[in-house]
Order: structure tokens, then sequence, then C-alpha cells
């Protein structure tokens, strides 16, 4: 199963990952609309990007009313957009607060088909896409 | 047009009005953004006369077309007419404020008037609201920027603001956008104090568009690939901008005890391998930019050790740590922080304190009228509580507050000759001195003597520019035509509200690639550079009619005397050195022989169009 795995001590918060991702997914630059944020912590010293990680026990699927939300065989989580109204129940729920509502459409990562583009932008390697090896 | 998001926002403090105008269809192609669109608001809604401080003189930000998307390295433009010295002042800004401008659907804010108490405005999308800022009045610009966050329950509001200087009205005061980022020449925080405006928070969910995506991401992957194959760009990414010491030290440019030297024995203490070695912890980068030229760390040891802080970029190891000789990486840091905190801007406060050291050695200043404080050269303690008392007017701060111009010509006694500014802005950590080019650059820059308005050094010491060979900096021929083509240049690439260090990789094609993919404006290079030429010979209109004159083209005693060592040890300027070059740079710009533009040149680019106005005040 693939995964995105963060280095947050190689991070710059340059956003180049958001601006990526929202260019990907909406066809417009804000980093706002990425998928994935940004946490500045200590007076600036540390920032860690927050992704989704395709939770084992996903409670943004638990969340959605309507059946929008499923875990696919290859363990990505995605929103049948023309399922979701909007109701924002998943983004209440997430763990990491990186489910996106725009638009009354809730928005989450899905690994850009197993190549994210947020890993290509980041300039230092602080994301990565990783296999996981089942035991 | 994309790319551009097609709204200049209006907010008058003084009536509490707002309002909005759609971005004038003519100004995309004949002054691309940033810096063209700057002087063009500035120059039609300022007054003429208007002193800097008045609630008419407009504070605006600006951006640029590609400013907010993946084209690497841009940055951010405040513009007004500078407190300091009474000339338009364009001063670049990084971090993220910017892009969230234009992500609230604007190209531009612009803010005139005088709030009747202290305020902050919240713009969130097109939504303006003011706040009081009573209880901020006094913070300083961390504690500011942290305030207002919690208040808006946001942290992904952008937040700029200013520190005590700006309140007090310190000539030299910056605005401070978070985290760690500053407008600092010319004393815009005097500007936002003036018109009782602390902070600006801003926030927009709006999304930039771009007009040809598939060519976008291929020229800002061409960006990117030449910053990664640029070495001087992987030395600012390595090593942050204080990799230029070994080199200006080496020369003789490195300020030193108030310019009285132009190199130290103490350069090994100060530079990149010390730095790093002593607080660096991790890189840090501008909003879109793949260099990350900016450091955060913490200071381990000594009398500040546990503030956690930023790098010191070059321009202020060289006026802490050369100027005033402070070479402890260690308090250089808590230095640069302090003034980052007050809203100082660190070139003009190194060169101010300098002055003011060099002054008491020669008996011009005591500890009477220094306020208790007994100031030498490389006393950290002492030098700390100076710019305190600089910040809030206090002590010998209310002589040296107005700048090193204002202080010298009040205390007399020959202290103008040691007075280091060029224009009215204290001169940057590039002693112009070996370098005539340099020089000429200083006396004709459009916000006063800045380093970064054209840059000969690096042309004279390697011998070569775009069109040939390049006579170093001992001699003058060539220099006015080498000038007037960087300043052209620049202010092309100022329009972009590029940043320098990403100009050391991304070559001008590419810039011009990027913009034409984002907007549609296809540029050839001669366009690109009339631009350029076009804006500055605005910026000389204005500056003219707000009463700038040749006579102010010149330098200080100090830059007449040789230079003591390194290798242009022996150099200086004499008054003839600086007619000639002004009659070359002259001759080069199609101006006359007192530096006003000719009737025939303003036509030939078309800068008689643009004064019609375009903009009125309300």
């Amino acid at each position: 199963m693939r995964r995105l795995y963060v280095d947050a001590s190689l991070c710059t918060e340059c956003r180049l990952c958001q601006l990526a991702c929202s260019f990907e997914k909406t066809g417009a630059f804000n980093p706002r609309h990425g998928l994935l944020r940004i946490e500045v912590r200590k007076s600036g010293l540390i920032s860690e990007p927050i992704v989704c990680v395709q939770c084992e026990n996903p409670l943004c699927v638990r969340a959605c009313v309507v059946g929008a939300i499923t875990k696919g065989d290859d363990g990505v989580v995605t929103i049948a957009p023309e399922k979701c109204v909007g109701c924002g129940r998943c983004a209440d729920a997430c763990l990491h607060d990186v489910i996106v509502m725009q638009e009354k459409k809730a928005r989450k990562c899905d690994l850009c088909n197993g190549s994210p583009k947020c890993v290509a932008a980041c300039p230092t390697r602080a994301l990565a896409i990783v296999e996981e090896v089942s035991q | 047009m994309k790319g551009y998001m097609g709204k200049i926002l209006f907010i008058d403090l003084t009536s509490r009005a707002c309002w909005e105008r759609a971005l004038p269809d003519s100004m995309p192609a004949a002054l691309i953004g940033g810096k063209g669109f700057g002087i063009k608001l500035l120059y039609d809604l300022l007054p003429p006369g208007t002193d800097p401080l008045d609630p008419a003189n407009p504070l605006i930000f600006v951006s640029g077309p590609l400013t907010g998307t993946l084209a690497p390295s841009m940055r951010g433009c405040l513009v007004s007419k500078a407190p300091l010295n009474g000339m338009f002042d364009d001063s670049y800004f990084g971090g993220h404020f910017i892009q969230e401008v234009k992500y609230a659907g604007y190209d531009a804010i612009v803010v005139t008037g005088k709030a009747c108490s202290p305020v902050y405005l919240v713009i969130s999308d097109d939504h303006v609201e003011y706040r009081d800022a009573a209880h901020l009045w006094g913070l300083d610009t961390y504690e500011t920027c942290d305030s207002v966050k919690a208040e808006l329950g946001d942290a992904t509001f952008r937040v700029c603001c200013i520190g005590p200087a700006g309140e007090n009205l310190v000539k030299f005061a910056l605005v401070d956008f978070e985290p760690h980022r500053q407008a600092g020449r010319g004393g815009l925080g005097a500007v936002f104090g003036s018109k009782n405006l602390k902070a600006v928070a801003v926030r927009g969910d709006k999304g930039i568009e771009v007009a040809h995506r598939e060519s976008f991401i291929e020229a800002v992957s061409q960006a990117h690939k030449q910053l990664a194959e640029s070495g001087d760009t992987q030395e600012f990414a390595k090593y942050s901008s204080v990799s230029l010491l070994p080199f200006s030290n080496e020369f003789g440019f490195l300020p030193v005890r108030n310019f009285q030297d132009g190199s130290t024995s103490q350069a090994e203490s100060m530079n990149a391998a010390a730095h790093e070695s002593r607080v660096w912890m991790r890189h840090w980068a501008c909003a879109g930019c793949p260099i990350h030229c900016g450091k955060m760390g913490m200071i381990k040891r000594g009398p500040y050790a546990g503030a956690i802080c930023d790098n010191v970029e070059y321009e202020s190891v060289g006026l802490i740590g050369g100027n005033l000789a402070v070479s402890s990486v260690e308090a250089m840091a808590f230095i640069n922080q302090t003034c980052d905190k007050l809203g100082l801007d660190t070139i003009s406060t190194g060169g101010v304190v300098g002055f003011a050291i060099e002054a008491f050695e020669r008996g011009l200043l005591d500890e009477t009228s220094s306020g208790g404080l007994k100031l030498s050269f490389g006393d950290h303690r002492s030098i700390l509580k100076l710019i305190h008392q600089i910040a809030h007017r206090e002590g010998l701060g209310g002589l040296l507050a107005d700048g090193v111009v204002e202080g010298a010509e009040r205390l007399g006694k020959g202290a103008p000759d040691f007075a280091c500014a060029i224009q009215g802005l204290e001169t940057p950590a590039w002693g112009p001195r070996g370098s005539a080019g340099m020089g000429l650059a200083y006396v004709t820059g459009d916000r006063g003597g800045c380093h970064q308005r054209g840059f000969p050094i690096g042309y004279e010491t390697s011998g070569s520019w775009p069109k040939g060979e390049m006579a170093d900096g001992w001699h003058l021929e060539g220099k006015g035509e080498l000038v007037s083509w960087e300043q052209n240049l620049l202010a092309a690439l100022y329009s972009l509200t590029i940043c320098e260090f990403g100009r050391s990789g991304v070559s001008y094609d590419t810039y011009r690639s990027m913009l034409a993919a984002a907007t549609g404006l296809s540029l050839s290079e001669e366009e690109f550079l009339l631009v350029g030429e076009r804006i500055w010979n605005l910026i000389r209109l204005f500056n003219l009619r707000e009463g700038w004159t040749q006579d102010q083209a010149r330098v200080p005693q100090r830059f007449k005397e040789a230079l003591p060592s390194g290798v242009m040890k022996g150099h200086a300027f004499t008054d003839e050195d600086i007619a000639a070059l002004l009659e070359q740079y002259n001759t080069a710009r199609g101006w006359d022989d007192s530096g006003r533009p000719l009737a025939r040149t303003l036509t030939r680019l078309g800068v008689d169009a643009l004064m019609e106005p375009l903009f009125e005040g309300k």
C-alpha cells in the first residue's frame, strides 16, 4: 500500500506542495485549496506538513452519511463528488484536518493515482511516497 | 487578463470608506505590475509636494502577475513616498502576505488617510473590517502578529505590522511581514504610524488562473531547472546571502567601523560557516520558492541564549558585524532580531549607530548627550541600548531617529563628512569605493543610494556584461551605459516582483516565458527592457516633481577618502568623477545635463501618455 511520508525536518514552509496540489485539483493556485497543510510551531522553528495518511480506520468514511467516501483495495480513501452533499461531517471528523470544503463539496487527497504532485513539487524531499511492506 | 486578479482595493482610513476599481486595461502591457503599477498609482494619487507623513500619502501594496503561482521566488512590493528622503520608495518583501492579497482578489491595495485612533485592518476576500489596535500600540512586531492571529482565531491569515519605531515615526522604521521578512528601506513603517495603522491581516479564497496551463508549467520547470543548476543560487540555498561576505571583504566593499575601512580580519568569525555551526538549524523559504535562502535557528550560547531567530542576511552582517564591529554571531543575530522586533531597518540602523559611535570616539558626543551610554565599536550591550533609544526616540535616539543625514546636520562640527548616506539613504553593505559603477548606481538610484537598483560590481569584477567587455572599478568609461541598462532591466524585473536571489539563476528569457504563459502578454527582450525604461523615467519625473535635484547626486566626504584595504585599496571618488559619470549617464538615458528627461525621450517611451491620470483620490 502506498502512503505519503513526511520528514518535517526538511520542510522549508515554501508551500510549493500546496500550490502544485491546488493547481492539479482545481486548475488554479491557492495553497488553501491544496489537500495538505503546513503547521508552524515553536515560534517558527518548526514547520510540519500535515498530510492525509489514508487511515486504516478512516473516520471520514464513518462520518459520511451518504456513503460518498470509500477506502479502495489499494488503500486510498476517495470521495465520490457526485454523491457528496457537502455536509462537512467528514472534515469535522478528520484526524489531521486535511479535508477541504470548497463550493459545498468535500475534497481530499487521493494520491494523484499513485504519483502525487506535492511530492514532485517538494524541493527538499520533505515529502515522499512510500510503499508499505506487509508483514 | 489571466495572472491578474483584475481589481484594486482602496481603503481610506479617515472616512473608513473602501471601494474597488477594475484594473485599467492599459496597465498590464505598459507597466506589467509591481514597481510599474506602484509608481503609476503613486504618481496619480499623491498630491504634489505632500509630506510623506501626511495622511494623503498613499501606502500601496502591490503584486505581480506571477505572484502567488508556482513561478519561483516572487515577492510583494510596498510603495509610498519615503519619510527618510522624500523620494519614491518601492520596498520589496518576501514571505506569504502579498500572495494572500491576490487570493483575496486584488492586484493591489491602496491605503490612504489617517485613523482617529490606532487600528488594524482585516481583509478577508472582499470584506474589510476595522479593529481597534489601542491594546497593540507599543507591542513589538512579533507580539503584534501573534496577538492579531490569536484575536482572529485563524492562523492562516497573513499579517504585516509595525513595531514601536513605526509608531514613533522613526524615519527608517520598517514594515514587518510575518514571518521574518521586511519592507525595510526608506521608513515605510513611519507611514503606517502616521496613519495610526498598526497592522494589516489578509486572507483569501480565490484561485489564480493562468492563460496557458501547459506552457506555464513548462516555463516554471525551466526556471526550477535553472535555479538547481546555478552555482550562485545553490550558494544562497546552502549558506544564505552571507555567502557573499568573503568576496566583499576581499575587495574592500564591506563596511567596517562606519566605513572607515572596507575589510576586516574578523570576517572568518562572521561567515556562513560560523552562523551554520552556531545558530542555524533548518532551511526556510518564502512562498513558492525552492531556493530556501532563509534559515531558522536558535542562539545557544552567551547572554542571548534561548532566542529562536532567523538568519542574519549579508546586508545586516555587513552593517552590524562589520560596521559596528560586533563579530560574535550570537550578538549579531540578537541585534538583528531586536531591530526586526522594534521595527527598524537593519541597514539604516547599522549606518546610524556606526555614525554615532564614531562621533562619540571623536568627542562630538559624550555620555551626557548620549543619555548615559558609553559607545564603542564592538560593544553589543551599549549598541542594543542605543537601538532601543532610537526606536522610542529617547536619549540620543531623538538625534538619530530622523536618519544619519539629518542627525549629522543637527550635530554639525564636521559630522556630515562621515555620515554615510547617498541621496539620504544610509549606504548598504557595499561601500562604493572600489567600484565607479556602484558610485553611479548610488547617486542615480530612484529611491536613493540602494544596491538593488543596479549592481555594477559583479560586471566590473568579472570584466564583462551582456554587451561585451566591462572596465574594472577604477575606470569610468562605459559605466553610464551599464548602469542605465541594468536599472531598466531591474525595473522590468521588479514589475514582476522578482527576488534578487531568484534572478541569480532564472534567465531573463524564462521570466518572459512565464509571463507570456501566465498572462498571454508576450514581450520581446527589447519590449521588456522598454517597460523598465518607461518605469524608470516615470519615477524620475515623480522625484523631480517632489523636489529632487541633481545636487543630491553626490557622495559624502568619507567616500572621497582613499579605501584603506582590500583588492581595490586606494580607490576614492572625486567630485569630477561623479560629474563625469553623471554626464555619461544622462546622455545614455536621453536626459538633459540636470537629469531631466527630454521631451523626445518621454515620447519614445510613451511616458507622456502614462502621465494622464487614471486614478483619483477620493
